[in-house]
């Protein structure tokens, strides 16, 4: 069965990234058939995979070919190691409706079957932060039915998991939506291993994994390409083959509770301000 | 039991509260029905739309404009040629309506250069109109869409052209009142005093809240030109975009309608100091009050007599006639607001007639206080009304008449009760002295109707009248 999981976190958190890298070690070290739906209206959830290939949106050919021209052929693209990649695209920022093209753009992809019965992970990368109905989209009733939420222990990432945690509560009873587990992509702050654990307690949750920081990752953006591409020896590569492999074989999903400003606060001074 | 509760609104008891029947010996100061809040969930509310308010009302009766809404082409269509006010341009205003026709792509990426090339296109196909309304509407005030820059931009561009943008989207509001208000303040801050008029006499005024309902503003238009007054602009009977923009030149600001229109000679009150004179220019008693109230005002007493005693001569006639005949029918008035405190006394002093039941969609609190102090012991007081009320107040009362809009005119219609458009009339102007005896002729053409005995007639019954009057073999309706 395939199994539909979406990613948040806040905005330049390296959200996409750890996306690509963990589609990556399912489909090279697991052998597992990927479909990254990307959601963010900049549409580059799916670059690494593509070799840094800007990728023809499904929005940008709603707008200039009209719907009947969005086919398989013309908006999905295949990339590393058979890795099927679509971008939704979207507008430039402070204009129109981003939320209505996520909406639209996986409205489309349903219609013409292309999250079809063969893959064994579709991805939906979103943006930042769910700021409205259009980013709920892909938690949506018969959508992806668990989430990953990338954080790191810097103080804003962390109010940003929790909202994400609370927008999921409503979507948890209407559409069975559940918590897989916090991505700790770790930016070596102080005691962040610590207060991240705290932190996924507190929601009920699970740190999924604990990636390290590794400049190779940044070097292989450089080359428009993920750590598993660029060097599938190297010791991040292995990281994020953990990580892929925890989310193959995670059981543990759940309706998490997100934290009161309050408590929030505490635990962040705790750990900014310990010794 | 001032206040009364419909059994069709048993479940939703608070709507009691928007329910009056008046009593002998009360008051306004002792029961008021609410008004001009959000529609009670479960009430089959018959209220429009912010941008309604603003397009159907006011705008959109302006002679010389295109008039382009900014959203789905739905929005243009609803609000477009379901209300008569002619022009003396040909109508030029009646004939058209213009739509960015936003589609789904637009609301994605966002619609201003859709806009833009909508309005560059109108004005491309009409070199001769220089005047453009532009109203938004729900999607594309939702998505921030920024017409006024557009707007600017295409001004600057053509040069010769001026448009006015009306930030109207449907949800503003509780009702099409709040389309009203929009309108009124934006055009007061936009676009009066960026003119001057030619001023051709010493008394000035702006007839303001007359939208040239089948020719209104003519009948008023008539009367001032006798008296010598000079009407620098009508909000908004058969005026052009430019007679708007001098309105600040006006020596008094005559209002008619106060609920569409009473915020801007507020406006003009406070920015210009020009005086608000409140009349009825609906019936032939409050006609004649309202000539001289604007005689008194110029010191023109003599030629408001004058006026009067010739309409008076020419009509008075005829109105006797009808009131002969009218005189004791009992009629209900469910319109929008204002009219109801406009009409209900006028009928009753002019035709005899006795108002058993009122509904408005959007009035406010003045215009409840209004109606209610005009309007007779004993009759129900409806704010926000409904279909399934108004069927049970007919269970409650008798009415020969009801003065509505087509929607529920076509159902009371169905229980054999005629009905004249109270929104956009059946046979106008309305207006003045000749408006009085057209209302009535109106009103005694539906009564006397012989529609009526025979409507509840099956025709397939062999002595059904239908056919005695048509003359048919009624063995021939045996086979049927």
């Amino acid at each position: 069965m395939t199994r539909k999981i979406a990613f948040y976190g806040k905005g330049g958190i390296g959200k996409s990234t750890t996306q690509q890298n963990t589609a990556a070690a399912m489909a090279y070290y697991h052998g597992k058939k990927i479909f990254i739906h990307g959601c963010d209206p900049k549409a580059d959830c799916t670059r690494l995979i593509l070799g840094g290939v800007a990728q023809t949106t499904i929005m940008d050919t709603l707008r200039e070919l009209g719907e009947e021209a969005v086919t398989a052929e013309t908006v999905i693209s295949a990339g590393f190691d058979g890795i099927k990649c679509v971008e939704s695209g979207g507008p430039e920022p402070g204009v129109g409706c981003a939320g209505r093209g996520v909406i639209t753009a996986i409205n489309l992809m349903e219609e013409m079957g292309a999250y079809s019965d063969d893959l064994d992970f579709i991805h939906f990368d979103v943006l930042g932060d769910v700021v409205c109905g259009g980013f709920a989209m892909p938690i949506r009733e018969g959508k992806a039915q668990e989430v990953y939420i990338v954080a790191s222990g810097e103080m804003m990432a962390t109010y940003a998991a929790n909202n994400i945690c609370k927008g999921l509560l409503k979507y948890a009873e209407q559409s069975g939506v559940r918590l897989g587990g916090i991505i700790c992509n770790s930016r070596k702050v102080d005691n962040e291993l610590e207060m991240m654990e705290e932190f996924v307690s507190a929601l009920g949750t699970q740190l999924i994994h604990f990636v390290p920081r590794d400049n190779i990752v940044q070097k292989a953006e450089f080359n428009k390409k993920t750590v598993i591409e660029y060097d599938p020896k190297c010791n991040q590569a292995l990281e994020y083959k953990t990580l892929a492999k925890k989310i193959l074989e995670n059981d543990m999903f759940v309706i998490p509770k997100p934290l009161s400003m309050n408590q929030l606060e505490k635990m962040v001074e705790k750990y900014g301000l310990m010794d | 039991m001032p206040l009364k509760l419909f059994c069709c609104d048993e479940c939703i008891p608070e709507r009691q509260n928007h329910v009056y029947v008046k009593e002998e010996g009360e008051d306004t100061t002792q029961f008021l029905p609410l008004s001009n809040i959000e529609t009670i969930p479960g009430s089959l509310s018959e209220r429009g739309c912010s941008y309604c308010g603003a397009k159907l009302v006011i705008g959109g009766v302006i002679k010389d404009c295109i008039q382009m809404i900014h959203g789905p082409v739905g929005c243009a269509y609803d609000t477009w040629h379901t209300k008569r006010y002619p022009s003396d341009n040909d109508n030029f205003q009646l004939k058209y309506i213009w739509s960015s026709d936003t589609k789904e792509k637009h609301i994605i990426f966002g619609a201003e250069k859709q806009l833009k090339k909508a309005i560059k296109e109108a004005f491309k196909e009409f070199p001769e109109i220089k005047r453009m309304f532009v109203y938004t509407t729900c999607t594309t005030a939702l998505i921030g869409d920024n017409p006024k820059a557009v707007c600017r931009e295409i001004e600057e561009e053509l040069g010769d052209v001026d448009i006015f943008v009306v930030e109207c989207p449907g949800f503003a509001g509780v009702s099409q009142s709040k389309g009203h208000h929009e309108l009124n303040i934006g055009w007061m801050r936009d676009k009066v005093g960026t003119l001057e008029p030619e001023i051709t006499s010493k008394y000035t005024i702006n007839v303001i809240g007359d939208y040239n309902i089948q020719g209104d503003t003519y009948v008023l238009q008539k009367y001032l030109d006798k008296m010598g007054i000079q009407v620098i602009a009508h909000f908004t009977g058969n005026v052009t975009y430019d007679q708007l923009r001098c309105m600040h030149r006006a020596k008094l600001n005559v209002v008619n309608c106060a609920r569409s229109a009473g915020y801007i000679a507020n406006e003009l009150k406070r920015v210009y100091d020009i005086p608000r004179m409140d009349v009825d220019t609906w019936g032939f008693e409050y006609v004649k009050v309202a000539l001289r109230k604007i005689g008194a005002f110029f010191g023109l007493e003599d030629k408001a007599e004058e006026v009067i005693s010739e309409e008076v001569a020419k009509y008075e006639g005829k109105l006797a006639w009808y009131k002969e005949r009218l005189k004791g029918k009992q009629i209900c008035i469910w319109t929008g607001g204002p009219r109801l405190w406009h009409w209900t006394k006028a009928l009753e002093d002019d035709l005899g007639m006795e108002v058993v039941a009122m509904s408005s969609k959007f009035g406010h609190q003045e215009d409840f206080e209004k109606v209610i102090a005009r309007g007779r012991v004993g009759t129900i007081y409806i704010d926000d009304g409904n279909e399934l009320e108004f069927f049970e107040v007919l269970e409650s009362i008798h009415t020969d008449l009801i003065l509505t809009g087509p929607r529920v005119g076509d159902l009371v219609k169905k229980l054999h009760i005629p009905y004249i458009n109270g929104h956009a009339y059946h046979n106008g102007p309305y207006m003045g002295f000749e408006g009085a005896v057209n209302m009535a002729r109106d009103m005694y053409n539906a009564i006397y109707s012989p529609m009526w005995s025979l409507a509840g007639k099956d025709p397939r019954v062999v002595d059904s009248p239908m056919w005695s009057l048509a003359g048919k073999d009624p063995s021939v309706v045996q086979e049927l």
